[in-house]
């Protein structure tokens, strides 16, 4: 199945500047979190429309919190293209970030999962409070790593709990056992996935060449900076908070020992890969013969998601 | 890496959880959902007892009777010792008295960390307790064996003070069974404002009179009161420090504290508040014993303490990095409440 979750019709002609700005913001999307549903409802009894439905969702909610997040950071730039609060004006991007929270909410009510709505709903509440929560931690150089945790569960885990668990929920399986385990699958992911984001920024496995340093110039501690700054005197740390190039951070306590850090947090989220891989097991044991193949899908994820293999 | 999930109707759920696996493996748990209810469901890393980086074991029991936190046990005593001392009252039982409190200080700490390890508060909240169970450091039930061998010694040493001032055996009954109370049983629903009043009262008040009692009243009831009361503000601001702290991961999991009660915004002027009444707590038994000086002193302290409230004032949020830094601070004005008290005994 050809996924396309936004197309042109989708959105009212009569507002050609939100349909312009949709149109540039949906792009040059990867569509990870829609392909992941495809890839999950491609071992249920789920019904095409449905994945298509939970797709779009998937995608809108992701998008609207880019709209939001960029005007929040002050972000100049999105998928290399001009940020919209920039091109568009602020006023238009929050509008267009509401517009698609709310499309979401009338699509879904369309189709009429209240399990599903109420579950949605409960993730843009989750996504919405670790935004709020994340801005409070600007310029908090001493942050730990169990804060920031707690963050990016709320914010980046509860995308991929919904993308995890949606497709159950539209299957009509919903024992509670069963999502306890994909609920802490999809904690696991997106905190790979945010702890993999968060290396990039120091330019680690930036495969697509992604502007680097850009978390810490913009004042914000992220996961690998805070466990490299755990030993850190308070001069270095100093230092570091004003570093501009990757070079500069090698500065800061040389390059080998920046590197043996490195090496010291893969260990430390291979520990997360392994627990990820037991749920996995659990999750086996509660699926049907015919559903099984996805355990093996999952497996691979932590790949995709933390060593960035494609 | 050998991970193993159970539930609570699992008959290894309760070996695993008391750290009984074999001696040369440890469970440590990892996740734990839906804690203290029927549905509990806890995923344990099986870890070999020898790869576990520990400590020396007299820091470990060091850290799991909370050490740190001892000022907030001694320093009421101390403070009303010292005045006995300085005018020359008879002080042969005051060491019984403190060696007994020191053990007691420890085995109420070791039943607070096995408890909220078996009821899942420690698990959930990552800093939560002194985190040598979760580390795998002391097994559960090692802990619980050591809370009784403290608990003896803090009887133990109790026993001639008790024998001579059997008075005593009420309050520190009163004293136990808040001290229980406040940290155990009371953390859900309404309970958790009883829980903070208890903790207030035994390590405040109560603690200070009884002392008072012991060192033959070096000050009067009045004062002790004052006195103590300040002391048990100062644990009270501590807790609520705490709370603010774990704020996110106790409204999520449905504990009761302060702070989920009032919001943190809220929370945040009450502990302010308290700041500055701790202070107000030393000028007002500085005042009862009519000594300038001290009023001169405590209303310094109370600068010290608005400084303290404004910078509660200015903490952005439950996970804002300045908090811990204030918990710190706030122990260290426990203290310093102590030692401006006890300079009194030296004029």
């Amino acid at each position: 199945m050809n996924l396309k979750v936004y197309a042109p019709d989708d959105f009212p002609s009569y507002l050609p500047k939100l349909n312009a700005l949709y149109d540039d913001l949906f792009s040059h999307g990867k569509g990870f979190r829609a392909k992941l549903i495809q890839k999950i409802s491609d071992h249920l009894e789920v019904s095409s429309q449905a994945v298509h439905l939970m797709a779009q969702t998937i995608e809108f909610i992701h998008n609207a919190s880019l709209l939001h997040d960029d005007l929040i950071d002050r972000s100049p730039l999105r998928r290399e293209k001009t940020a919209a609060w920039l091109k568009y004006t602020p006023e238009y991007a929050v509008l267009a970030g509401d517009y698609l929270l709310a499309r979401v909410m009338v699509n879904l009510s369309r189709h009429g999962n209240l399990l599903l709505i109420q579950y949605t709903a409960e993730i843009i509440s989750d996504l919405l409070e670790g935004e709020w929560i994340q801005d409070s931690l600007i310029e908090d150089w001493d942050v730990s790593l169990t804060q920031l945790d707690r963050v990016h569960d709320l914010k980046t885990a509860s995308l991929f709990k919904w993308c995890i668990r949606a497709p159950f929920i539209a299957a009509n399986d919903n024992r509670p056992e069963l999502h306890r385990c994909l609920d802490e699958m999809g904690s696991l992911l997106g905190l790979l996935f945010q702890r993999s984001d968060d290396l990039l920024d120091f330019d680690i496995r930036n495969y697509e060449g992604k502007a680097i340093l850009g978390d810490l110039q913009s004042g914000y501690m992220n996961s690998f900076a805070t466990f490299l700054a755990r030993d850190m005197t308070e001069q270095q740390k100093a230092k570091f908070r004003d570093c501009k190039t990757k070079h500069e951070v090698y500065q800061v306590f040389g390059e080998e020992k920046f590197f043996a850090k490195l090496e010291q947090f893969d260990e430390h989220n291979k520990k997360v890969i392994h627990l990820f891989d037991h749920h996995c097991d659990q999750l086996s044991a509660m699926l049907k013969e015919s559903e099984r193949g996805l355990v093996a899908d999952l497996k691979q994820l932590p790949g995709v998601l933390y060593w960035r293999k494609v | 890496m050998k991970f193993v999930t159970l539930e609570k109707s699992d008959p290894l759920f309760h070996r695993h959880l008391m750290g009984h696996l074999s001696d040369g493996e440890v469970p440590i748990p990892v996740e734990s959902l839906h804690v203290n209810s029927n549905d509990e469901k806890v995923t344990f890393q099986i870890l070999d007892k020898d790869k576990i980086i520990r400590p020396s074991i007299w820091i470990v029991i060091l850290k799991v009777m909370r050490i740190d936190l001892i000022a907030f046990t001694l320093f009421p005593p101390i403070a009303v010792f010292s005045v006995a001392l300085a005018h020359g009252q008879p002080t042969s039982q005051l060491g019984f008295v403190l060696l007994s409190l020191f053990f007691l200080h420890g085995a109420v700490f070791c039943r607070n960390d096995f408890a909220d390890h078996l009821n899942g508060v420690d698990r959930v909240n990552e800093k939560g307790g002194s985190r040598v169970i979760q580390n795998g450091w002391l097994r559960a039930t090692s802990v619980q064996k050591l809370y009784r061998v403290l608990i003896f010694l803090a009887v133990f040493f109790a026993g001639p003070v008790l024998m001579r001032l059997p008075q005593l055996l009420w309050l520190a009954a009163i004293g136990g069974g808040l001290g229980v109370l406040g940290y155990t049983f009371l953390r859900r629903g309404l309970g958790w404002l009883a829980g903070d009043l208890s903790v207030f009262i035994a390590l405040g008040p109560l603690l200070t009179l009884g002392a008072n009692i012991v060192a033959s009243k070096p000050i009067s009831t009045v004062t002790a009161l004052f006195l103590g009361s300040g002391f048990g503000l100062g644990v009270v601001i501590y807790l609520e420090i705490r709370h603010l702290i774990s704020q996110v991961v106790d409204d999520t999991a449905g504990f009761r504290t302060l702070p989920v009660w009032l919001g943190f915004d809220r929370a945040k002027t009450a502990v302010a508040s308290m700041f500055v009444l701790m202070g107000l707590m030393l000028v007002a038994s500085f005042l009862t014993l009519s000594l300038f000086w001290g009023v001169i002193a405590g209303s310094l302290y109370i600068v010290l303490m608005a400084g303290m409230a404004l910078r509660t004032k200015e903490i952005s949020s439950p996970l804002s990095s300045v908090l811990p830094t204030l918990l710190k601070e706030a122990t260290l004005m426990h203290i310093f409440y102590g030692i401006i008290f006890m300079a009194y005994s030296f004029f």
